[in-house]
């Protein structure tokens, strides 16, 4: 008997408790009415209700979610640890649940990955500066060497582009071709090439490579079942086969690879084979499910510089030094210039004369005002002491009198012109002078001096007047001086013309030194007698021998008769005279000469 | 992109690299190179909407010393066997390949060339020879690689076969 398949709406598909009492209600009245119903209930009613419990677990979603949920984790576990079908069947949803989740809150995303972004982008940065100076290296290494010229000549005689010489001969290894191509057919499934080489086609190439294999295999069979591994031509270039149940990989590598290179061509090669097993098993001359394929075989054109090629260029060196230099003069230039710019400032301020009020820099250039003495030179003229060019430095000084005892003197010194016998000192607002001038500077500076900015009293009390001193000493040369005169006569003796021009002179530089400095003098030229004869007598004769003398100066010298006198000494003026001052030398019929300062002293010779 | 390979089959000096070289390149010479192993070369053709890249394996011709190697033809999506018109026992060798090579990779779309049909006067091939293998569908095309005639045709025939 067919069972009877449940229909729509049924109640035993019904997963509430009130459908579920309508079965069995139903079933009652089925029982009631049938005795066959009945039998069925009695054998399988317990059975009946499981299915129905079981149909209401099916049907509730939430209730299956539940369920599933506790045995998913397990499942997943489980199906990892068999094979690959997982991953694979999750992939999609996941890469579109990503896509979903980016597309509603990229922050997440952002969030969940700052963790690994900074040193995945620190690495690969670090990657391309490191390839970067390799490359730099290795052009400065090769560029001006003998190597570099050597390589020069074989890529112009080659015809290739220099880089590609020097990569050649730089390289360890370099994977130059990669072919992804079919085991039953020997077509290529995808090709890929290096940048730097000119591929052949590469259709043309696989079958090749295929038809060498099928060679090899007929010609040389083992008892394994080998494959063939390697084709190498010469001691640079090398084609590496890896070979899976439907394809095979041939990557064509210049230079020598390393061992594990084979390794990541199995792995490259095993991941093909998983992911497009099917299609490569189905495969009938369509290559376009391949074409996605070319990102993956590029990442195995790689290639390694020789550890030597690594070797730090001394040229490198040089530029790295020089460029550190250029910057450590970059840096050091600013710090050195305010360095100086300081000291030359502190140096302004301690110097005499000037006064630093401020001091800086303004729109990026320098700057300083304050006070200065007109007597001090600008410091921006002193280049010695001035770090900077004139042009870079704006200066605002107003001027001022230092009362510095320096800059005074200085001030003394321009203002005063004095000469040079003359020397100044500076003390407590005191001028003094030291040395010898001239009557008419002495007075001058005694005018001068105490209006002098600094100067407030002066003192001479050392400086010699060289009109007084020579005035003195013409005196003292006059008074030295005796003219002879014959017995009784008033006239002086022949032969004295000398003596009597030097009186003349005398006398004449007197009267002239005396009007100079302003010193009265009076000249007492004294006539003697001998003791012979009256007093009366000599008296007359002494006195006219002194006039004639005089007179004699006036006529022929020239000399003017103003504080002049005539003197005739008798024995009573003797007898009168004190002893000290008497004239004892020589003869006693003379005339001499004295000359007198003041009236006292007139008056005493007299 | 679709690719299809397609293996030369023959006795020796049939003209098969002829036959490559004027169907590939355009050319013809009179200079006789054996070919030792295998040659390939590739030309694009189009059939209906689709572009095929057809992989021509030019193998050594066949003869009393050297045998063709079977594992060439793995993968073969074609054959094309060529005749000499001017030597009849070229004729057995291409039947006899044609059973190997059936044997190795199976039935696969074929076509007969006879070759020389510029030196036509001098064929000794005896047309009934080919009624076995025209019965089972096999396309036979009298060819001049040296004229070029039927050349690009018998490769397009074929092609067509291959892409179905």
């Amino acid at each position: 008997m067919k069972p009877e398949q449940p229909r729509k709406n049924s109640p035993v598909w019904s997963s509430n408790t009130r459908e579920k009492d309508a079965l069995l209600e139903l079933s009652n009245r089925d029982i009631r009415n049938d005795p066959y119903a009945e039998l069925r209930n009695l054998i399988t009613g317990p059975e009946q209700l499981k299915l129905v419990e079981i149909q209401k677990r099916l049907d509730d979603p939430i209730q299956r979610a539940e369920e599933i949920s506790s045995v998913l984790p397990d499942a997943f576990l489980m199906g990892m640890g068999r094979d690959q079908r997982i991953a694979e069947a999750l992939g999609p949803a996941m890469d579109s649940a990503l896509k979903t989740s980016v597309r509603k809150n990229p922050k997440a995303l952002v969030d969940a990955i700052y963790p690994i972004l900074g040193p995945g982008i620190r690495k690969a940065v670090a990657a391309v500066l490191s390839g970067m100076i390799q490359s730099l290296n290795r052009t400065l290494d090769t560029a001006f060497s003998l190597r570099g010229i050597k390589w020069r000549l074989e890529a112009l005689k080659s015809h290739r582009p220099f880089a590609e010489v020097v990569l050649l001969h730089t390289l360890e290894y370099q994977v130059e071709e990669i072919f992804l191509i079919h085991q039953g057919t020997g077509l290529v499934l995808q090709h890929v090439s290096s940048p730097s080489i000119a591929p052949k086609d590469p259709d043309l190439v696989s079958g090749m490579l295929s038809a060498i294999q099928n060679f090899v295999i007929d010609s040389f069979p083992t008892e394994t079942d080998t494959s063939l591994e390697t084709l190498r031509m010469g001691e640079n270039l090398s084609v590496m086969i890896e070979q899976s149940p439907h394809a095979f990989l041939a990557a064509v590598i210049r230079g020598r690879p390393p061992v594990e290179k084979r390794e990541t061509f199995r792995k490259m090669l095993e991941e093909i084979e998983f992911k497009f097993g099917t299609a490569l098993e189905t495969f009938q001359g369509d290559t376009a499910p391949f074409a996605i394929l070319k990102s993956r075989l590029e990442e195995g054109l790689d290639y390694r510089v020789r550890s030597d090629a690594g070797r730090t260029s001394p040229l490198l060196w040089i530029l790295c030094i020089l460029a550190l230099l250029s910057l450590g003069y970059l840096v050091y230039q600013p710090i050195h210039k305010n360095r100086l710019w300081n000291e030359f400032v502190q140096n302004l301020k301690s110097q005499p004369g000037i006064i630093v009020t401020d001091y800086g820099r303004d729109d990026g250039e320098y700057f300083i005002s304050g006070l200065k003495d007109p007597l001090v030179s600008a410091p921006e003229e002193a280049r010695e002491s001035f770090p900077f060019q004139a042009s870079n430095i704006e200066t605002r000084w107003i001027p001022f009198d230092s009362q510095e005892p320096a800059l005074v003197l200085k001030r003394v010194e321009t203002l005063l012109q004095p000469p040079e016998t003359v020397h100044f000192s500076f003390s407590d607002s005191c001028l003094t002078a030291d040395g010898s001038a001239t009557h008419d500077w002495i007075s001058f500076f005694k005018r001068k001096a105490e209006t002098i900015a600094g100067v407030k009293s002066t003192n001479t009390e050392r400086l010699i007047d060289e009109d007084v001193e020579a005035l003195y000493n013409a005196a003292g040369r006059l008074s030295a001086i005796t003219i002879a005169f014959p017995k009784e006569s008033p006239m002086p003796s022949g032969g004295q013309e000398e003596i009597l021009n030097q009186v003349g002179a005398a006398i004449g530089n007197i009267q002239k030194l005396s009007r100079k400095t302003g010193i009265d003098t009076q000249i007492v030229l004294t006539g003697h007698t001998d003791p012979e004869g009256t007093e009366a007598y000599n008296r007359r004769l002494s006195k006219d021998r002194a006039d004639s003398i005089l007179a004699y100066l006036i006529e022929r010298k020239g000399i003017t008769p103003g504080g002049i006198t005539t003197l005739g000494i008798t024995s009573e003026t003797i007898a009168a005279t004190p002893l000290e001052k008497l004239d004892t030398t020589g003869s006693k019929r003379k005339v001499t000469f004295k000359v007198l300062y003041d009236m006292a002293e007139m008056e005493l010779d007299r | 992109m679709m690719k299809k390979k397609i293996c030369m089959l023959g006795a020796f000096a049939v003209g098969k690299t002829s036959l490559v070289r004027r169907f590939v390149h355009t050319i013809f010479s009179d200079v006789y190179e054996t070919t030792v192993g295998v040659n390939i070369e590739k030309k694009v053709v189009v059939v209906g909407e689709e572009v095929v890249d057809l992989i021509i394996w030019d193998l050594h011709g066949e003869d009393d010393f050297q045998t063709v190697r079977m594992s060439y033809l793995r993968g073969a999506s074609g054959c094309i066997y060529v005749v000499d018109g001017t030597r009849k026992t070229t004729f057995d060798v291409a039947a006899g390949l044609h059973e190997k090579a059936c044997s190795a990779i199976g039935h696969i779309p074929a076509v007969f060339l006879i070759n020389k049909s510029d030196l036509s006067e001098s064929w000794e091939m005896n047309p009934d020879k080919f009624d076995p293998f025209k019965k089972i569908g096999y396309a036979f095309f009298e060819t001049s690689a040296k004229t070029g005639a039927n050349v690009e045709e018998a490769f397009q025939h074929l092609a067509r076969l291959m892409v179905g």
